[in-house]
C-alpha cells in the first residue's frame, strides 16, 4: 500500500477489515503515516470544538414574518399586464372567428320599407326604369335600319 | 399486482417507492406539505432550523449571514413544494438546496469574515480556568478561520459529514458529486486543515501526501 492510498483510508474512516488491516500495516512501518494518523485525530479533537449552537433569539419571528410575507405577496405588475395582454389578445381572435356580432346588416329595415313605399317612391324608381329605357329607344330610332340590321350580323357568331 | 409491477405497467415512475413515508418520515411530512398541509411545514422547520443553521454558520462563517441563509433555505423549501418528489432522502434534499444557496452566496459576493475578538468577560475567571477558556477560544477561532479558507466543496463536504452525519452517498448528492469525487474533497479537506492548524497540535504533520 502507498502513502496516498493509506492516508486516504486514515482521512475516510473505517472500511472493510482487509483494507483496515492493510492500512494498520503500513502505518506501523511508516513514520510519515505514523504522523498523518496521530494528526488527523488530533483534527477530530479540534473538529469537536467547534460545537453546535441554536440560533439566536427571535429567529422563529423573524421567519415566520418573511414567510407571512411570502404567502401574501401581491401579483407583480408585470403579471398583471400579461393576463391584460392575453385577455385582450384572447378577445380580438374571438372577433376574429366571429364569436362576438361584428356584421353589419345591410338590407333595408321594415320600418323603412314601409316609408318609402309610403312616399311613392317606388313607383318614381319605376318610371325612371322606363326612362332609361326610353332613352335608348330614342336612340335606336335614329339609328338606320339598313345600319342596325348589319350591326346585328356583325355580332352574331 | 404488486404496486411496482403496475406502476411499471402504468408507465409512472415508481422511484418513489425507494425513498417514501415508509423509508423515510421527513419525506412524508413534506409529501403531506406538497399536498397541502401547512403544518407539515412547520414540523419541519423545527426538526431542521438548528441543523441548517448550524450548517450555513460553518459555510458562511458569519452568523448574521447564516441565519438570513438558513432562513432562505426554508423559504426555497416552502415555494418548491409543488415540485418536490422523493427521489432521494428529505435530509439530502434540504442540505442540497442549503448547499447551493451558500455557494452561490459565496460566489456573488467576496466574503470576509468579521473577525470576532475575544469577549473579555471570558477573563474574569480564575487562572487556571481562564487560561484553558481562553485558548479553548482561540482553537475555535483558528479552527472556524481554516475552515473558511477552504475551498466551498471541500469545506461542504466535511461539514456535511462530520457535523451532519451524512452518509458518503448522501454527502455527495447534496454537493452535487460523485461518492469517488466527495471523499476527494473531504481528504483534501482534512489534510488542508490538518497543515493549518499545526500550531495548534502537538507533533508534527509535515508528511502529508
Amino acid at each position: 500500500m502507498w502513502c496516498k492510498d493509506a492516508q486516504r483510508a486514515l482521512s475516510l474512516g473505517s472500511r472493510d477489515a482487509e483494507t483496515n488491516a492493510a492500512v494498520a500495516k503500513h502505518v506501523a512501518q511508516c513514520p510519515a503515516c505514523q504522523n498523518f494518523a496521530q494528526a488527523s485525530e488530533r483534527l477530530d479533537v479540534l473538529l469537536s470544538l467547534d460545537e453546535d449552537a441554536p440560533p439566536r433569539p427571535g429567529f422563529d419571528t423573524r421567519f415566520f414574518a418573511r414567510l407571512d410575507a411570502l404567502r401574501h405577496r401581491p401579483v407583480p405588475r408585470r403579471r398583471r399586464w400579461l393576463w391584460a395582454g392575453v385577455v385582450a389578445t384572447a378577445g380580438l381572435v374571438a372577433v376574429w372567428w366571429g364569436l362576438l356580432p361584428t356584421r353589419i346588416d345591410t338590407r333595408p329595415k321594415a320600418a323603412d320599407l314601409e316609408v318609402a313605399m309610403e312616399l311613392d317612391l317606388l313607383e318614381e324608381l319605376e318610371m325612371a326604369r322606363r326612362l332609361d329605357e326610353v332613352e335608348e329607344f330614342e336612340i335606336l330610332a335614329q339609328v338606320d335600319l339598313e345600319e342596325l340590321h348589319r350591326l346585328q350580323k356583325d355580332k352574331r357568331p | 399486482m404488486r404496486a411496482a409491477t403496475f406502476l411499471s405497467l402504468a408507465g409512472l415512475k415508481n422511484r418513489d417507492l425507494d425513498h417514501g413515508p415508509a423509508t423515510d418520515p421527513d419525506a412524508s411530512l413534506m409529501m403531506a406539505f406538497r399536498d397541502g398541509d401547512e403544518d407539515a411545514f412547520v414540523t419541519l422547520y423545527h426538526r431542521y432550523r438548528d441543523r441548517i443553521v448550524n450548517y450555513t454558520r460553518r459555510l458562511l462563517g458569519d452568523p448574521n449571514r447564516a441565519e438570513d441563509a438558513a432562513q432562505e433555505v426554508f423559504l426555497k423549501l416552502y415555494r418548491a413544494r409543488a415540485r418536490y418528489r422523493p427521489v432521494s432522502r428529505f435530509s439530502t434534499y434540504v442540505f442540497r438546496i442549503a448547499t447551493n444557496h451558500c455557494i452561490n452566496l459565496r460566489s456573488r459576493h467576496d466574503h470576509q469574515r468579521t473577525d470576532r475578538t475575544l469577549d473579555s468577560g471570558d477573563l474574569a475567571h480564575s487562572a487556571a480556568t481562564q487560561t484553558a477558556e481562553v485558548e479553548n477560544q482561540q482553537l475555535r477561532h483558528a479552527l472556524e478561520q481554516a475552515l473558511q479558507k477552504l475551498p466551498p466543496k471541500q469545506r461542504a463536504a466535511l461539514v456535511l459529514c462530520h457535523y451532519q452525519g451524512l452518509s458518503y452517498r448522501e454527502a455527495a448528492q447534496a454537493v452535487g458529486v460523485s461518492e469517488s469525487a466527495l471523499k476527494s474533497l473531504i481528504h483534501r479537506a482534512r489534510a488542508t486543515l490538518i497543515t493549518q492548524l499545526k500550531p495548534w497540535s502537538e507533533g508534527d504533520a509535515t508528511h502529508v501526501v
